[in-house]
């Protein structure tokens, strides 16, 4: 499940990087550690941060 | 780093990676932060981020610290291969590959050491996927 929650968030990147608006908002769960993707239709993880504007803002 | 940001950066850090960072500073107001981070798919790495005395004016800099040896899809070492834009990786420090992470034009003095580490987390994602797929890793984040 944890691998395909990687690949999931692969697709994802792979997705927002072409151009196809996103569907997840991608979080970090400081619980465990990871990111986390979580549809845009609902609510954010209390204990979750979005870190979708770090994601977009370039990698140099 | 000024005392009171560093304390914001502990507070940050404190937050979201308790128990899995360790941050000092030297006599110059240099500092060191280690973080253990996690990979949904079970990937540990530990990632190194050094700040000089100006910091936040100036931007941190991401070293992979463990494990030492990364190879990319095809077997080759990554740093081998560092400096290397389509893999976003910098000219190499010793043995530890250099990460990318903000762009000059997007970096800005609010923005915290535990951001860099999110950026950095977000690579080894992409670095995950590029093992399975052979797609470079500016597929997933952008060139």
């Amino acid at each position: 499940m944890k691998e395909l929650q990687a690949a999931v968030i692969g697709s994802e990147l792979l997705q927002r990087e072409r151009g196809i608006a996103p569907r997840h908002r991608l979080e970090f769960d400081p619980q465990s550690g990871e990111l986390r993707l979580r549809p845009r239709d609902e609510a954010p993880r209390a204990h979750a941060t979005p870190v979708d504007q770090i994601a977009s803002d370039g990698f140099a | 780093m000024e005392a009171a940001r560093l304390k914001i950066e502990k507070t940050v850090l404190e937050k979201t990676f308790a128990g899995a960072f360790r941050l000092s500073e030297d006599a110059s107001g240099a500092t060191k932060l280690e973080v253990d981070v996690t990979v949904p798919g079970g990937g540990r790495y530990t990632l190194l981020l050094t700040t000089a005395p100006d910091y936040p004016s100036s931007m941190p800099e991401a070293f992979l610290i463990k494990p030492l040896v990364l190879r990319d899809f095809h077997g080759q070492e990554l740093l081998a291969i560092s400096p290397s834009h389509k893999m976003h990786l910098l000219k190499p420090e010793g043995r530890f590959l250099h990460l990318c992470h903000y762009k000059p034009e997007n970096w800005h003095p609010n923005v915290t050491l535990y951001k860099v580490v999110i950026k950095c987390l977000i690579w080894l994602v992409a670095y995950e996927n590029h093992l399975q797929s052979g797609l470079p890793i500016t597929d997933y984040l952008g060139k």
